[in-house]
């Protein structure tokens, strides 16, 4: 098969257009491209209607959100959480759902697994048990109430399937061939599966090809879901390549996006200028 | 207990919960609840092997192989015997709010989210409500978001 061909995390952000919805993973794998959300800030993206899959409450996956709803590349953001998890707030967002600039689509986390697993299955909704009673529920106008219609007297909810415009994660390496290695997080895979576009940053490209190892193979998603990939490395930071966070980093982040000069300083000496992703 | 040993009220809100898990068969622990985190696996110790601790983003204490999803899908076919949840405020009918205070949605203090309680809480049965703060702020007489 024809080899999937790398571009520069700069390509990669301009296949994001203005007004895209775009999921992003929940950050408790090295799955987070900070190197392109820095690149889709560069570039000015506007109008960003986010779905956290189904949150962002690990510090650096919080953290990218943060950043992209600071930056003001954000419209909407779907999500059952969005923290920097034993931090704290994540500063950004608290702001923008304050002032209103944001609008949060307040989900539930099987919700959102049920709905994107409805859009890999390409089905147009899902049924899911509980949320009936919850306010919640009251607020999601495309949440609703059906009857089971398989057994009388039973209410059950139904989630629109999730079919987003353009999946964005990282990983640590992709073949020759452009097949993405993952390891044992499935939802990465479900993501891609789900997504219209799949752009992935990765730390290395390595010879051979996963598919000839069969404990490889289990872990892998192929070049052919991939819509572009980067070779980044160190794109994942501030989650370490040993699997850690950075949370020395994230703290700094923290403290300095509390206010909007602090925030403004951060994009300014650590986004807009261009430089690798460091902490 | 040793003579002169000081016990930590973590500790004793740690083998608290332990007592509530017993009988329980498999235990899940979700985000930012390590003092249940504690006790689940004390109640593992003392179970003799009966009680099963999965706590979630966890190398040692995980084997779940089906992504986020599995746990969700695990409590919806039963699999999922007890659970911990908490909240910026719980009310006197146990109702839990993750979201914020006042009126949603420019809510005055905006909190993370609702993470998987809208389902946890009506499919897992013995779901244990924990909170550090017992104060006029955390327990109140009705959420202001459920």
């Amino acid at each position: 098969m024809q080899a999937t061909k790398a571009v520069d995390v700069d390509a990669l952000a301009a296949l994001v257009p203005d007004g895209a919805s775009m999921t992003v993973q929940k950050g408790d794998e090295r799955d987070v491209p900070m190197a392109l959300a820095h690149a889709l800030i560069r570039r000015r993206v506007r109008g960003l209607r986010l779905i956290t899959l189904p949150t962002a409450a690990y510090p650096a996956s919080g953290m990218m959100v943060d950043l992209l709803i600071g930056a003001g590349c954000v419209a909407s953001v779907e999500t059952s959480g969005i923290s920097l998890h034993e931090l704290g707030a994540a500063p950004r967002f608290t702001q923008a759902v304050k002032s209103g600039r944001l609008i949060v689509r307040d989900a539930t986390c099987p919700a959102v697994y049920a709905a994107l697993q409805a859009g890999a299955k390409g089905q147009p909704f899902a049924p899911l048990r509980g949320l009936i009673g919850s306010d919640l529920l009251r607020h999601r106008d495309d949440y609703r109430v059906i009857a089971n219609p398989f057994a009388p007297g039973d209410p059950i909810v139904v989630v629109p399937a999730i079919n987003a415009d353009v999946a964005i994660f990282h990983a640590a390496k992709a073949d020759a061939e452009g097949n993405v290695w993952i390891g044992r997080d499935r939802d990465r895979l479900l993501a891609a599966h789900a997504a219209d576009l799949v752009l992935v940053t990765v730390d290395e490209r390595v010879n051979g090809c996963f598919f000839d190892d069969e404990a490889m193979a289990a872990g892998v998603i192929p070049a052919d879901l991939i819509g572009a990939l980067a070779v980044v490395p160190g794109g994942g930071v501030p989650c370490l390549a040993d699997g850690r966070v950075d949370l020395a980093a994230v703290r700094r982040y923290q403290r300095a996006a509390t206010d909007e000069e602090g925030f403004a300083a951060w994009l300014r000496e650590r986004v807009l200028r261009g430089e690798p992703v460091a902490a | 207990m040793d003579s002169g040993a000081q016990v930590r009220p973590e500790e004793l809100q740690a083998s608290a919960i332990a007592d509530l898990l017993a009988g329980a068969r498999r235990v899940a622990v979700g985000m930012l609840s390590p003092v249940p985190g504690a006790g689940a696996l004390l109640a593992a110790h003392l179970s003799g092997g009966q009680t099963q601790v999965t706590i979630l983003g966890s190398r040692a204490h995980s084997r779940f192989t089906n992504g986020g999803a599995e746990l969700f899908d695990r409590a919806g076919r039963g699999g999922i015997d007890a659970f911990f949840l908490s909240g910026g405020q719980i009310d006197g009918r146990a109702n839990i709010n993750l979201v914020g205070t006042g009126d949603y949605p420019r809510t005055e203090v905006r909190w993370s989210g609702s993470f998987g309680s809208a389902y946890l809480y009506f499919i897992v049965p013995r779901v244990v409500l924990f909170r550090w703060e017992h104060s006029r702020r955390t327990l109140v007489e009705a959420v202001d978001f459920i």
